[in-house]
């Protein structure tokens, strides 16, 4: 955290007198009141909505529109508290809205499993194994992510159409799990671990994939922490795959499951309040915890990337 | 001669182990990115619908309808003007809310996750949450304009307005992002440049533009070419709130390639499509590394 601003080490340059220090006294304080008040104005425009979203899941149908204007706190803060929006989610037809929510957490967790695995195998041998064509294999790799997956989505669709794989959670979670992106980044992570501490590990009689297991995996926990995150959100928030592969109800994922009540003609909004509230918690949580690794992963990808 | 033996085993040991810790990720990038790529190059050339096995060589003529298509050139200006307004509102924003709290006092933290929210929340629920704060009715947008003495806005329902108002969900999802790897550029600045600069009588506007601004370059590059990325795709909020209305004025680019393939099942027309958009992102991603990398290097 930088503390230091610019105008107090003008100090430095010329002696102030009483006046001139009053006058900066002054102007700290109305600069801290501007700071604070900006500050202010921007935290509520992104945090009332958030607000306005859960404490709407709580009123009865009839309740969500009857106060929004004029504006006052019976807009936001229901007049009668009800978990009936919450009870007819359990008891949707055809699947309670449970279901949805299991198949994305399933979703998301074996694809957060199977990329820890695979690519920090493959980042592994990119960052400390020496072989033929490394850094073609490297590059192709990485080439992979420049391409928008949108420009593919269709012929890999046909593809698992020849797999017999549409509507299942094969679909769902196999194309995700090699990652060109997940490759570079723990590739970045493990070059910086010391080349000495796997060559002592080999020393003492360790194979490659054993120095990698026992050495280089234990020492990298926030790099994976961070990379797992980063895969956990984007499985949990993806929408246009599943939209296209796993339509049927069965193996309908959350986002989808929350599109599908918007984009219908008799639109629930209590229902969808209620559900986007059940699919934002569980992340938000999630990261309140871990803020730090992600953050740390957001600075990684932006200052050394 | 025993060295030379022993260190071909280990050369043929490493080679082993690289082979079988790159086989699972090889194979899955093979299988679910590089050939499904290949192949929508193949079908672009190809009329073939979505269903049926019949597929007939047309050499360029998906090209050719793409360039002539009144509603690609639509959904092309569309998402120019939108990755546009989203690129720059973001960037701006997000430089100004670093500068804000790029310093320590009280509540910092408190603000940096208020703007973080919108980040770790699906688009999917942001979209839906904005429709409904888009109505024009009942929307909390609109409450507060008439509760401020201003008039209702047709937010969602007029042409004119409707692309603006998807750009507004955008900048609002993403500014925190931007924010935060500009903080971390802000952060690896070193203070005494600031020092001297104070030393040498400057003042803090043109510190900010003379020293502060190009020293950021690089995450700024970071910043600009992943929104412009990002942007150029946008796709959710036009399917959840507008499907692509009022009459074509929020439909883009990967809407339209949605709606050829799963609309229209016009699944070669979709491919070109999607390799004219490839190109496009391309061609933008190269501009702006030029752009951005081209003067001072520190």
């Amino acid at each position: 955290m930088v503390t230091e601003t610019p105008t107090l080490t003008g100090e430095l340059v010329a002696r102030p007198t009483l006046r001139d220090r009053a006058t900066r006294h002054w102007r700290a304080w109305l600069a801290m009141a501007v700071r604070y008040g900006l500050l202010t104005v921007f935290g509520l425009a992104f945090v009332v909505p958030f607000l306005w979203m859960f404490l709407a899941a709580f009123k009865p149908q009839a309740e969500i529109f009857q106060y929004v204007y004029p504006l006052s706190w019976k807009t936001f803060i229901p007049q009668e508290w009800t978990l009936e929006n919450f009870a007819r989610l359990l008891a949707l037809d055809p699947y309670p809205f449970t279901r949805y929510l299991g198949n994305s957490l399933f979703v998301a967790v074996a694809v957060t499993a199977g990329s820890l695995v695979v690519n920090s195998m493959a980042a592994y041998a990119y960052a400390r194994l020496d072989f033929p064509f490394r850094n073609l294999l490297f590059v192709l790799s990485l080439a992979t992510v420049i391409v928008p997956f949108e420009a593919f989505a269709i012929p890999l669709y046909l593809e698992m159409r020849t797999f017999d794989w549409v509507n299942s959670y094969k679909a769902l979670i196999i194309p995700w799990i090699a990652n060109g992106a997940g490759i570079f980044l723990l590739r970045q992570f493990f070059l910086d671990i010391p080349r000495d501490l796997i060559e002592a590990a080999r020393i003492d009689g360790c194979s490659h994939i054993g120095a990698f297991a026992r050495i280089v995996l234990p020492n990298s926990v926030p790099a994976l922490i961070t990379f797992a995150l980063i895969r956990f959100q984007a499985s949990w928030d993806s929408f246009f795959w599943p939209l296209i592969v796993a339509p049927s109800p069965e193996k309908r994922v959350v986002q989808v499951a929350i599109a599908t009540f918007t984009t219908e003609v008799q639109t629930q909004w209590g229902l969808t309040f209620a559900a986007s509230t059940l699919a934002t918690l569980p992340i938000l949580l999630l990261f309140l915890f871990l803020q730090r690794y992600y953050v740390q992963g957001v600075l990684m990808s932006g200052i050394k990337g | 001669m025993l060295t030379r033996l022993r260190s071909s085993a280990l050369v043929a040991e490493e080679w082993k182990a690289a082979a079988l810790l790159l086989l699972p990720a090889s194979l899955g990038l093979l299988i679910f990115a590089a050939f499904p790529i290949a192949q929508a190059f193949q079908i672009s050339f190809y009329d073939a619908p979505l269903l049926g096995e019949q597929r007939e060589f047309v050499a360029l003529a998906n090209y050719r309808t793409a360039l002539q298509d009144p509603e690609f050139q639509r959904a092309l200006l569309n998402t120019v003007l939108y990755t546009i307004a989203v690129v720059v509102l973001q960037v701006v924003l997000a430089l100004l809310l670093a500068t804000l709290i790029n310093h320590a006092f009280p509540g910092v933290g408190l603000f940096r996750s208020a703007y973080f929210l919108p980040v770790i929340t699906s688009l999917v629920v942001v979209s839906t949450v904005w429709k409904i704060m888009y109505h024009t009715d009942n929307g909390l947008i609109n409450s507060i304009l008439r509760t401020a003495g201003f008039s209702a806005q047709p937010w969602l329902t007029s042409p004119d307005l409707a692309l603006f108002s998807i750009v507004i969900i955008g900048v609002w999802k993403e500014v925190g992002f931007s924010m935060l790897v500009l903080l971390g550029g802000l952060q690896a600045i070193p203070g005494d440049i600031y020092e001297s600069c104070s030393i040498d009588g400057s003042n803090s506007w043109s510190t900010f533009w003379k020293i502060t601004l190009p020293l950021l370059r690089r995450a700024l590059l970071f910043v600009v070419v992943l929104s412009t990325i990002n942007a150029f795709k946008v796709f959710i909020p036009i399917y959840v709130i507008t499907n692509g209305g009022p009459s074509d004025s929020t439909l883009t680019l990967v809407f339209y390639i949605w709606q050829n393939a799963f609309s229209y099942f016009k699944l070669g027309y979709a491919s070109a499509l999607s390799f004219l958009l490839l190109g496009l992102v391309l061609i933008l991603t190269a501009a702006q590394f030029r752009l951005l990398r081209s003067n001072v290097e520190y």
